[in-house]
């Protein structure tokens, strides 16, 4: 039986029931399980959940932090399923500054058998400076998350934007991450990088203290044209984004999240694609006592930015 | 108070016997093999009155201590004619003596190494010698003799995947093994990957496996000693062997430069499947070629290995030895591309990838016989092993219709290095005080140089005005290290039943300013019931201050040997044997031993971790664990007569836990070891017909190995961002697989049967012998690794899920051609 919940200290609790499969098996898909008994507890006040559909069982109530939750999930022939979390405090974002400068980059053309330099592109290189405080001196997991949203103007109006689907910010270089990073894959030889996938980082570099994470993104703004030529060398631009919208999500997960996660990740490094010869399999943390999957607590404080270039 | 009770015992143990031995005199000397004064190592030499005796040292050297008046000195080596000299006592007397080989003397005549440390009568236990005239016979892959396959087939010691040069003993690491060219630790003992190992059986003249109770001039690994001797050379005349095989060719010299006072010894061995196959390469890339487009292509693979001894004997009490061992492999491949495009331009590529890793001992030696009861060898070394990898290209792009010419020109170049040298002095005394007491002890002093690994890249664009260039170098710094050890060890005669060796090794260790030390007692007690049975009991605790780390099945180049560092502890180990040891007069030596073994210290990659990433550095990449084996095994060996050869059958089990905070795999529960295996069988024999044909056997069976492998596939969370906005559904984008638990897998058992026969034939000059052998006689189809996959039926368009394996080595047969002379 395989139970999964995430538990946030803001939503109303689904907890997805289903079962594993075999690994030559023909089944594409997973089984929801639709008729299990999933009890929730709450400090320990019992609530039968409500099965909507496809496996999926949802509470009326929305746990809150420090909280001790419980579930526990019976099935007549797959047996008991139980786990415990609790939801971590809400981390806490001090402040979140930007500092953001002009980076040149050369651009070329070929005119007459030669090439000739025509101007420059103009990227804004913009840095977060988020500044967050650590909730206590023991050990602490988190996780950042941050999510882009680009809007173009197409047309001469400069109000009618319109937007790009969600991106989400990867390849934090800063210290704290790299503590977390998957340990490395063959990619990595040629082209070493950040493995942290997730974002995940603890509080050793700041226990019981404030940490500032730092953060870039960059986007072309415009194209500084030499002055010496004329028209027939006008840039390709107008791409540049006229409004981002950062949503900058820092999450406090709790240990088992957070393990997770980070498992996850090691996984990752360790599957067929990118591992393959050359690492051992990782496994996937579970903290369901009587079948696998993850029961985990998280909560998250946001703050949204918005840029216009 | 503890040390004062031990001085005591050692007072007491050692002036006992000085007291009741007073009037003795020294008979001291060499044993040889008489027809090309090859010195005999571990021959016995015993006095049948006195029932005293002692046994040649590493080389041929003795020293027996006996009371004044008539003795009868037996000398007797296994596979020679004894020898017995007769005469009265009354002076310190030497005895240098030539025994006659003879191979097939009959069983009655052997007296099978009376006071060889090994047998039933001495007091080593956890030892094995496997003469090398066996290891010769054993029928092996490609025909290709191999020292190591043969130690594989004993008790105790397990192989790693198919076909693997791995030795795994007792629960232990492929790097835990103390493996000594003449002395000389080396590192890399295999070539192509593991499939074939770095020892030319031509140059080998003796081999000792040590799995436990180890004597205290070993150290520095955790789990075995594979102590190999190579010949010195006839001293009387010039004699070699040339053999050609499937694969490789070898050629053996040997002889004096100054008769009876300096020899040689050379041997070669070279692979030719990259000669052979250069003609095929340039027919297949020749039949792509058109007159718009060329390519040029070289490509290889060869591993050689070379291995020189000079020995000089000075005086009769001085004698020198330099021995050399070089051994690579090495991959190539070089193309060279063209394409016309039109008559003024075209595009180019050239490419060039090389690697090559090996070994590279060399070892001056000087013997002094100091006093006939004091024996020196002094020893400075150097060892390195090396893996290079160089990989290079350039791509040229020119258009002659632009003025000027467009020239777009791209370089490549990344370098991969890791290596490890070692500069080592060392002396080593053995000194007979009495006819009770072989006393041996040492100091030893290694200069490490470790380069676990770095790697650089350059490339340089050139189009225009552009001109980009990159110059990256990673990896981890070198690292020095300086390694200090002593021993002492006295195999005692406490009465005519019991007997001891009982000893300490003392370790020094100290890299980037930190220093680790280690005091490992070694004890091993043999009581001896009856003539031909004995019981003996073991105790040895071990450090070992390297790691090898390898994150692949097989072994490759990029294995790493990494030093212990400030962060990387010490692996440390404590063994307990003990055994029933019985001499079955005509037929075979048996045994039974059990042993438990504790490792500490053991490192392993992190989850997810690979030798790749290199910018990281090694040590964040591993975790520190511990382990443990436990495991009985028996032996029924028979080294004489015309069918000689053994039966080992070992059951084991060897279990990890890295529990550690922070350095958890398996999540800090209990997982079995990779090689883990409950049952290995195998069982060798070679019959001599007559002296034209002699027939070889092997059959092994083993449990399959462990490996990890995911079999449930389950739903995991999607992002918690999405989760938090309302439902989220499991799918096959979001599909994990579920490890119950490291090595959780277990692959089918392995068995295999391989045969050989031999046909000798006396030429003018010398003796030819073709060998047939077959490997994997049954055709067994053995596991090297499953995956799951799927396959397509077409009858009914549907796509199933399977297991498949791969089997590296159906069955092979091979012929070989060798002529002695």
């Amino acid at each position: 039986m395989v139970v999964n919940s995430l538990i946030g200290a803001d939503s109303a609790l689904v907890v997805q029931v289903s079962k594993s499969e075999f690994f030559l098996s023909k089944q594409s898909g997973f089984t929801g399980i639709t008729d299990a008994a999933v009890t929730l507890y709450i400090n320990d006040l019992p609530e039968t959940l409500t099965h909507r559909e496809d496996g999926f069982y949802v509470s009326d109530r929305t746990p809150k932090p420090n909280d001790n939750v419980r579930i526990e999930a019976k099935h007549h022939t797959l047996g008991t399923a139980t786990a415990t979390s609790v939801i971590p405090p809400k981390p806490e974002i001090i402040s979140i500054d930007t500092v953001s400068h002009i980076v040149k980059s050369p651009s070329t053309a070929y005119k007459d058998g030669k090439y000739i330099a025509i101007g420059n592109y103009l990227n804004r290189e913009l840095t977060f400076q988020i500044k967050i405080k650590d909730r206590s001196a023991g050990k602490n997991f988190y996780r950042l998350v941050i999510r882009e949203i680009r809007c173009y103007a197409y047309t001469s109006d400069e109000n009618d934007l319109r937007c790009n689907n969600e991106y989400f910010l990867s390849n934090f270089d800063d210290p704290v991450f790299k503590q977390e990073n998957g340990a490395g894959n063959f990619g990595d030889f040629f082209d070493p990088g950040n493995n942290n996938r997730y974002g995940i980082f603890n509080n050793d570099m700041f226990a019981g203290s404030a940490y500032t994470i730092r953060v870039k993104d960059n986007f072309q703004v415009g194209f500084e044209k030499n002055p010496d030529l004329g028209a027939e060398f006008e840039p390709s631009t107008g791409g540049e984004p006229k409004k981002i919208t950062y949503r900058i999500t820092v999450q406090s997960l709790n240990q088992e999240y957070f393990y997770y996660l980070k498992s996850r990740n090691n996984n990752k490094s360790s599957d067929m694609e990118d591992g393959l010869f050359f690492s051992e399999p990782a496994q996937i943390y579970s903290n369901i006592t009587g079948g696998i999957g993850i029961f985990g607590g998280y909560t998250s404080a946001v703050q949204i930015i918005e840029v216009k270039p | 108070m503890r040390i004062l009770f031990i001085s005591l015992i050692f007072t007491l143990l050692f002036s006992f016997p000085v007291v009741i031995t007073a009037q003795n005199y020294t008979i001291s000397g060499y044993i040889t093999d008489e027809t090309n004064g090859e010195t005999l190592l571990g021959a016995s030499v015993y006095d049948k009155l006195s029932t005293r005796g002692n046994a040649t040292n590493n080389f041929g050297f003795y020293s027996l201590r006996l009371p004044k008046g008539n003795v009868a000195v037996n000398y007797s080596y296994v596979g020679y004619t004894p020898e017995t000299k007769e005469f009265k006592l009354t002076k310190d007397t030497i005895i240098n003596i030539g025994l006659k080989s003879n191979l097939l003397l009959d069983e009655v005549v052997i007296t099978a190494s009376q006071q060889s440390q090994i047998g039933v009568k001495g007091s080593q236990m956890s030892a094995i010698e496997i003469p090398v005239e066996q290891i010769k016979n054993i029928p092996t892959l490609f025909g290709e003799n191999d020292l190591i396959k043969a130690i594989q087939l004993l008790p105790g010691v397990q192989s790693g995947s198919e076909g693997s040069a791995g030795l795994y003993v007792r629960g232990g690491g492929p790097d835990e093994n103390l493996i000594l060219l003449d002395g000389v630790p080396m590192y890399n003992v295999n070539h192509m990957f593991g499939f074939f190992s770095a020892f030319n059986t031509d140059a080998v003249k003796n081999v000792t496996l040590y799995k436990g109770s180890f004597p205290s001039r070993f150290g520095g690994r955790l789990s075995s000693v594979v102590d190999v001797h190579t010949k010195n050379g006839d001293d009387k005349k010039y004699h070699g062997n040339v053999s050609i095989g499937l694969i490789s060719s070898k050629i053996n010299v040997e002889g004096p430069i100054w008769k009876e006072r300096t020899t040689f010894n050379v041997s070669l061995r070279r692979t030719y499947f990259d000669i052979l196959s250069q003609p095929f390469i340039r027919m297949a890339t020749a039949a792509e070629n058109s007159d718009q487009s060329t390519m040029k292509v070289t490509a290889g693979y060869y591993f050689y290995d070379f291995n020189a001894k000079i020995t000089h004997k000075i005086s009769d009490k001085d004698r020198l030895y330099f021995s050399f061992y070089s051994g690579d492999d090495a991959i190539y491949t070089r193309m060279k591309s063209s394409e016309k495009y039109t008559a003024n331009s075209y595009s180019s590529t050239w490419m060039k990838l090389g690697w090559d890793w090996g070994n590279m001992i060399s070892a001056l030696r000087w013997n002094r016989v100091i006093t006939n009861r004091l024996f020196m060898n002094t020893t400075a070394t150097f060892t390195r092993y090396r893996s290079n990898m160089k990989i290079g290209g350039v791509y040229e792009e020119q258009d002659k219709t632009k003025t000027p010419p467009d020239l777009l020109l791209e370089e490549h170049t990344m370098k991969y290095n890791s290596g490890i040298k070692d500069i080592t002095l060392k002396s080593d005394f053995d000194y007979t005080p009495g006819s009770f007491h072989e006393i041996k002890f040492g100091v030893n002093y290694t200069n490490h140089a470790f380069s676990p690994d770095v790697s650089s890249m350059q490339a340089s664009i050139k189009h225009g005005v552009i001109h980009e260039k990159r110059d990256t170098t990673l990896g981890s710094p070198r690292v020095k290290a300086n390694e200090f050890s002593s021993y002492f060890e006295d195999n005692m005669n406490l009465t005519r039943w019991l007997k001891a060796n009982v000893g300490v090794h003392y370790s020094l260790y100290n890299v980037q300013q930190h220093t680790y030390h280690a005091i490992e007692p070694r004890i091993g007690i043999r009581a001896l019931a009856a003539e031909n049975l004995s019981f003996k009991a073991g105790f040895a605790q071990m450090s070992q201050y390297i790691h090898l780390l390898s994150s692949a099945n097989v072994s490759l180049p990029t294995d790493l040997w990494v030093p212990a560092t400030k962060h990387i502890l010490p692996m440390k180990s404590t063994q307990i044997s003990a055994g029933v040891f019985y001499d079955l007069k005509k037929i075979a030596n048996l045994s039974v031993e059990g042993y438990y073994k504790t490792m500490d210290n053991l490192i392993e990659y992190k989850d997810g971790a690979s030798f790749m990433g290199v910018s990281a550095g090694w040590e964040s990449k591993v975790v520190m664990g511990r382990g443990w084996a436990y495991g009985v095994e028996f032996l029924a060996q028979r080294s004489f007569g015309k069918t000689t050869g053994w039966l080992g059958y070992t059951w084991s089990k060897s279990e990890r836990l890295f529990d550690k905070p922070g350095q958890e795999l398996n999540f800090g529960r209990i997982f079995p070891a990779k090689y883990d295996r409950r049952h290995d069988i195998s069982l060798t024999a070679t019959h001599k017909f007559s002296e034209k044909i002699d027939l070889t056997g092997t059959w092994v069976y083993s449990t399959g190995n462990a490996g990890t492998l995911g079999m449930q596939y389950y739903p995991g969370t999607p992002d918690t961002e999405r989760l938090s906005s309302g439902y989220y559904n499991g799918n096959d984008n979001n599909r994990l697989t579920y490890i119950e638990q490291r090595n959780n897998y277990r692959f089918n058992s392995y068995h295999r049967m391989d045969v050989g026969v031999n046909f000798h034939k006396k030429k003018k000059h010398g003796v030819r012998t073709w060998n047939i052998s077959i490997y994997n006689a049954y055709n067994q189809r053995n596991p090297f690794m499953v995956y799951p996959s799927s396959v397509y039926d077409q009858k009914t368009g549907a796509t199933q899920k399977v297991m498949k394996q791969v089997t590296l080595f159906p069955i092979i047969p091979s012929v070989s051609y060798m002529y002695k002379f």
